[in-house]
């Protein structure tokens, strides 16, 4: 596209003069590689939402942004409500409060590789994977309606969760706004019986090592509980399930309805937005946040469930193997922020759909653990690639609402991956490299092969040349779970 | 006519096809008969449980959206798939469409139905019905 220029290292503007409408232009977060191999439709959305009512600055789109539903995966938007700033699922994700969760232990790789298949065998034996599956934690619907507006808090009063677990997590992993009388039946219908299971797709469960080479910033790691010598850390990636697209649907149907009335053009349906001040909206972001609860339950019982794992084949608590949180951050949110707006602060509804929150140190909004190291930002790349730990950076809060990547982004669909890919072939191969990994589905797991998805380390290359996060720790994948 | 052929050119991250039949009821039947392969293998599936629901919808594309939303629903409220869809009753007019959708299938079992996707929901992302020869055309992309 002849139209996008770089402005500063790492960093891509398309003017807003490049499409009727855009009342900012468009920025995107690549190398010059990643941004040559975006798909078109990252560009034709970014720009789209640069069209939004109420954006304030730029339309921004991380180095693993592909194609989405109305924003594309990896975008971030700011919106002002004063200034009929709108919120939009979007700009969220159907799975909202998909996130990452990362556990820390003090067993080595020598500990755990006697008993791997063991330990991969049990965790899958105990973690509903796939679709259709029953969570594990049995809850009628009048409880699950408690479960979607305290979130971990529910889990702590219920014996699935430690105080150290919930100060750990983003917001305590309860966003307090929650109002469950704004979810629909049937988003309840569909979500009551999924605390407690991982999905599939791209959601998983990694035993990841941590090898001193992969070890970036010593003194950062080792505050985080990071230590090398082939470490064993847990990572784990899932969302909403089911609740949250339910949520996520029937509001972007009930937007669709009013947009006229607001006087916003329908540019995509998936743009469907409200003003965040109207009823409309205020009743979505409380729905949201129902759905941002579920999530962070769903992800506090399987950890719950992770650590009996553990205990079972180890044959040592939770806390002689030393198990901790590090942190629980999402990748699909919108939340209320306070920024700097050509130097004035400013309360904006920042979206973050497929992009990871990246707070620098220091930042009032932060857990006190993290207020000399800045927020820990956990990127997970694909089954053969391995993942990331970042921290956020003062860069972020100046070029991109405090926000950086999530992931690898795929390049391939899966369609075409699994007419390239056998599972079980992979599974082989894979198992020869030094990776078990356990799936239900040959299918789902050719559709994860590491082809499909961009390399990892150039998207965290990309991200430290425009100084939005910084390199911690990298993570090798030894056991793996998938639907 | 097929029934239905899946895409690789979209959605990369997703499930996406294009659904056919010779009237609506048929392209429905073949959409939610897609909807439902991509994630488990419908021939696999047997006829244990039945379902009726009517679906309602503004225009032909919402009824169609609305139909394929209530499989994906019943998927989780009560996990059932099904591998039989049937349209009766189908009404199209201005504002006002309906049909009634009797569904046969089964309690989902992954092992003895292969299932491998776990769809979540249907977009609008290049949702459309066409008129093609011989019948029309859903262009459907799901979020998996």
């Amino acid at each position: 596209m002849k139209e996008i220029q770089q402005i500063s290292p790492g960093i891509y503007e398309i003017p807003k003069t490049y499409k009727k409408d855009m009342l900012v232009p468009a920025r995107i977060f690549a190398s010059p590689e990643l941004l040559a191999s975006m798909d078109e439709g990252v560009f034709d959305q970014v720009t789209n939402v640069a069209c939004l009512p109420g954006i304030v600055e730029a339309a921004y789109c991380m180095p693993d942004g592909h194609w989405g539903y109305g924003f594309p995966i990896g975008g971030v938007a700011a919106f002002d409500p004063k200034n009929e700033g709108v919120i939009s699922p979007g700009g969220i994700g159907f799975d909202i409060n998909c996130g990452m969760r990362l556990i820390t232990t003090n067993l080595t790789e020598d500990d755990v590789a006697p008993r791997l298949h063991d330990l991969i065998n049990h965790l899958y034996a105990r973690i509903p994977v796939g679709a259709g599956q029953h969570g594990f934690v049995r809850l009628d619907k009048k409880e699950f309606r408690k479960v979607i507006e305290k979130g971990s808090r529910w889990c702590l009063e219920n014996g699935y969760a430690e105080e150290e677990d919930l100060e750990m997590t983003e917001d305590n992993g309860q966003f307090k706004w929650a109002d469950a009388n704004m979810v629909s039946d049937r988003a309840i219908d569909r979500g009551y019986n999924q605390i407690g299971t991982l999905g599939s797709g791209n959601h998983y469960l990694e035993i990841q090592v941590v090898r001193d080479e992969n070890i970036f910033d010593k003194a950062l790691a080792n505050a985080f509980g990071i230590f090398g010598q082939n470490q064993i850390v847990i990572m784990f990636h899932c969302g909403s399930r089911g609740f949250g697209h339910q949520v996520a649907t029937d509001y972007l149907r009930r937007f669709l309805d009013v947009m006229p009335k607001h006087g916003i053009p329908i540019r995509d349906k998936e743009l469907g937005c409200a003003p965040f001040n109207s009823q409309e909206g205020q009743d979505y972001f409380s729905a949201m946040a129902c759905a941002a609860n579920m999530a962070f339950a769903n992800r506090q019982v399987i950890y719950h469930r992770i650590r009996e794992c553990f205990s079972d084949i180890f044959g040592k608590t939770p806390k002689d193997l030393g198990m901790k949180q590090l942190y629980d951050i999402s990748h699909n949110t919108a939340k209320i922020e306070k920024h700097k707006v050509k130097g004035k602060e400013m309360e904006l509804i920042v979206h973050r759909k497929g992009s990871t929150r990246a707070f620098p140190p220091f930042h009032p909004k932060l857990e006190e653990a993290f207020q000399e190291t800045g927020q820990p930002v956990i990127i997970g790349g694909s089954m053969e690639t391995g993942s990331y730990l970042l921290v956020g950076t003062d860069e972020a809060m100046k070029k991109s609402w405090g926000s950086t990547a999530h992931g690898s982004g795929r390049s391939m669909s899966r369609h075409q991956a699994k007419k390239l890919v056998r599972g079980d072939k992979l599974q082989r191969e894979m198992e020869e490299r030094g990776i078990y990994v356990k799936t239900f589905s040959y299918s789902g797991l050719a559709e994860e092969a590491g082809m499909a998805y961009k390399d990892i380390h150039k998207v965290v290359e990309a991200v430290e040349l425009s100084g939005i996060s910084k390199k911690v720790a990298a993570f090798v994948p030894i056991g793996n779970i998938k639907g | 006519m097929k029934k239905y052929q899946f895409r690789s050119d979209i959605a990369i991250s997703d499930s996406a096809f294009y659904a056919y039949g010779k009237d609506y009821a048929e392209l429905i039947e073949n959409s939610c008969l897609a909807l439902t392969e991509a994630m488990v293998d419908t021939k696999k599936l047997e006829t244990q449980n039945s379902k009726l629901e009517t679906i309602k919808g503004k225009t032909p594309e919402e009824l169609l959206f609305n139909a394929m939303e209530e499989v994906i629903y019943l998927k989780d409220a009560e996990q059932l798939v099904f591998g039989e869809f049937r349209c009766k009753n189908l009404v199209i007019r201005p504002s006002d469409c309906s049909v009634t959708l009797m569904m046969e299938g089964e309690k989902i079992d992954r092992k003895k139905h292969n299932a491998h996707a776990d769809v979540k929901a249907v977009t609008y992302l290049d949702y459309k019905i066409e008129k093609i020869r011989g019948g029309y055309r859903a262009s459907v992309v799901l979020d998996v």
